[in-house]
């Protein structure tokens, strides 16, 4: 679990005030305009921002992150598969090899990398591919609550309704947690059980078909 | 052809050179990819001062600098007891603060200036010293060369199993860290590896040898590698034959044997990164199809 209390957040003033809780279970989806301090929020329940005031709590054994992939520094020469083994080297005792550590990861990776691309540089993959490969990555680490920031930006349709599926896997057999920051929740929308929408400087909390309601009008009118 | 070889007289020298090719890539990888290669500018300039200081201490007849005799003992353990501590520290401002630029290039200026007043003040082992500037693989002993293997070998065996998880912290600490690893921790570990391999080399091969075999077969190899594991082989392999090539020069032309190996990774790098560019430039302009 992970409980923010009275906490404001930022980086020197505070942009979002909130209360918030995330227990195991728990899909909740970020939404809010540029600079609402969604991506602020994510680094805050991730430990990479204290909280300028109030209190934070992580209940959760271990946290997974999927960054912004603009934040990445894809020209290092990686291949996918050694990115995933990375990952899972956070995890698993750190003397084991590449190989080893593929072996025993999740099934979750399977279902994310394929084998064509598998031995390629990241640096040579699409966006959307790159997009599966931080989200394998972050699954090898074995995490109980996932973090993702962004992970739709510029993902194809199919792309996202496979992460929807792996996620809604983690969030159902594991009982993992996952918070995502997105613009464009669109495939996840089903999976998500709850909407928290940043406004003004504080936390909205939408009701679930109230959200539901919303996109399906949103398709409707196009 | 056999009996030539036997009579080859820098044997030494030329396993040194090899040794430190083939190793020092190995951890001049964690300042490269974790994109903090200054530090493997300024660490070996710090190592040289601390040199420079074990010599003046040496003449002071300050204990226990005193009571070693041999140039390229003192010279081992002066590198060694301040890369070590010098790289920790660099290392701590790496970690904590995250901007390093300003502090390892006011660490590096700091670092000649103290060296040239410390040799100007008291002008003790000039000839050895000026020897180690130019990288003096020719007069490396046998106990420096047997320290050096043992150093190397260690340090890159230990960096190899590890490389993981030391490249997961150098490489996207963020990650690491949310994922619960002590990513301080690991980066002083990668750094007393670094540390330790650059104070024995800087004692036995000279501060500007270490810093282009730590640092340019690495950069040289990023280009063309397209894994981890490849790039870890390139940068060897083009780390060893670099230095080899050098020493022969060097022995062919009667120069400086670590002028000669510096001069020849420069080269190498140039070449390797102009023949990249152009060869990407000519495979962009071809038609598709």
């Amino acid at each position: 679990m992970i409980i923010l209390e009275n906490v404001e957040i930022g980086y020197r003033a505070p942009v979002l005030r909130c209360d918030m809780q995330i227990a195991p279970g728990d899909f909740v989806i970020v939404e809010g305009a540029n600079g609402a301090g969604k991506s602020t929020l994510l680094k805050t329940l991730a430990g990479l921002l204290e909280p300028l005031s109030g209190r934070r709590t992580v209940g959760f054994k271990k946290l997974g992150w999927v960054p912004q992939q603009e934040t990445m520094d894809f020209p290092l020469p990686i291949t996918a598969r050694e990115m995933v083994a990375l990952g899972a080297s956070a995890s698993a005792p750190f003397w084991r090899t590449v190989a080893k550590q593929m072996r025993d990861s999740s099934a979750a990776v399977e279902v994310l990398l394929e084998p064509a691309w598998m031995d390629r540089p990241v640096s040579q993959l699409s966006g959307g591919q790159r997009q599966r490969v931080l989200l394998a990555r972050a699954l090898a680490a074995n995490p109980d609550c996932l973090l993702l920031d962004e992970p739709t930006a510029g993902v194809d349709v199919h792309t996202q309704h496979i992460m929807a599926s792996v996620l809604s896997d983690f969030q159902r057999s594991a009982a993992g947690a996952v918070v995502m920051v997105s613009h464009e929740p669109g495939a996840f929308l089903k999976v998500a059980t709850g909407f928290l929408k940043a406004v003004s400087g504080t936390l909205e909390k939408l009701d679930v078909w109230e959200r539901l309601d919303r996109s399906k009008a949103l398709d409707l009118s196009r | 052809m056999i009996s030539a070889l036997l009579e080859f007289p820098f044997w030494r020298p030329l396993c040194t050179a090899v040794l430190l090719g083939l190793f020092l890539p190995v951890f001049g990888r964690h300042l490269v990819l974790g994109r903090c290669a200054l530090l493997g500018l300024a660490i070996p300039q710090l190592t040289m001062t601390g040199i420079v200081a074990a010599f003046t201490a040496a003449a002071l007849h300050w204990f226990p600098w005193n009571t070693i005799r041999d140039d390229s003992t003192l010279a081992l353990v002066g590198g060694l007891s301040t890369g070590v501590p010098a790289l920790l520290i660099a290392g701590g401002l790496v970690v904590s603060r995250g901007k390093t630029e300003p502090w390892l290039i006011f660490g590096y200026l700091a670092s000649i200036t103290s060296t040239n007043l410390l040799l100007a003040a008291g002008p003790v082992g000039e000839t050895y010293l000026k020897d180690l500037l130019q990288g003096r693989l020719l007069l490396v002993s046998p106990l420096t060369l047997l320290v050096l293997v043992l150093t190397l070998g260690i340090g890159g065996a230990i960096s190899i199993v590890l490389r993981l998880r030391l490249l997961l912290v150098l490489t996207d600490p963020e990650f690491a860290g949310v994922a619960g690893v002590n990513v301080r921790r690991w980066k002083q570990a990668a750094l007393l590896l670094d540390g330790t391999a650059t104070g024995v080399a800087v004692a036995v091969a000279g501060p500007n040898v270490t810093f282009a075999l730590l640092v340019l077969p690495a950069l040289a190899a990023a280009p063309f590698a397209k894994s981890l594991s490849a790039h870890l082989l390139f940068s060897c392999t083009l780390g060893a034959l670099g230095a080899a090539a050098g020493f022969l020069a060097s022995v062919w032309t009667d120069l400086p044997s670590g002028d000669c190996v510096t001069g020849l990774l420069c080269l190498l790098f140039a070449g390797v990164t102009v023949g990249n560019a152009l060869f990407k430039g000519r495979r962009s302009r071809t038609p598709a199809g």
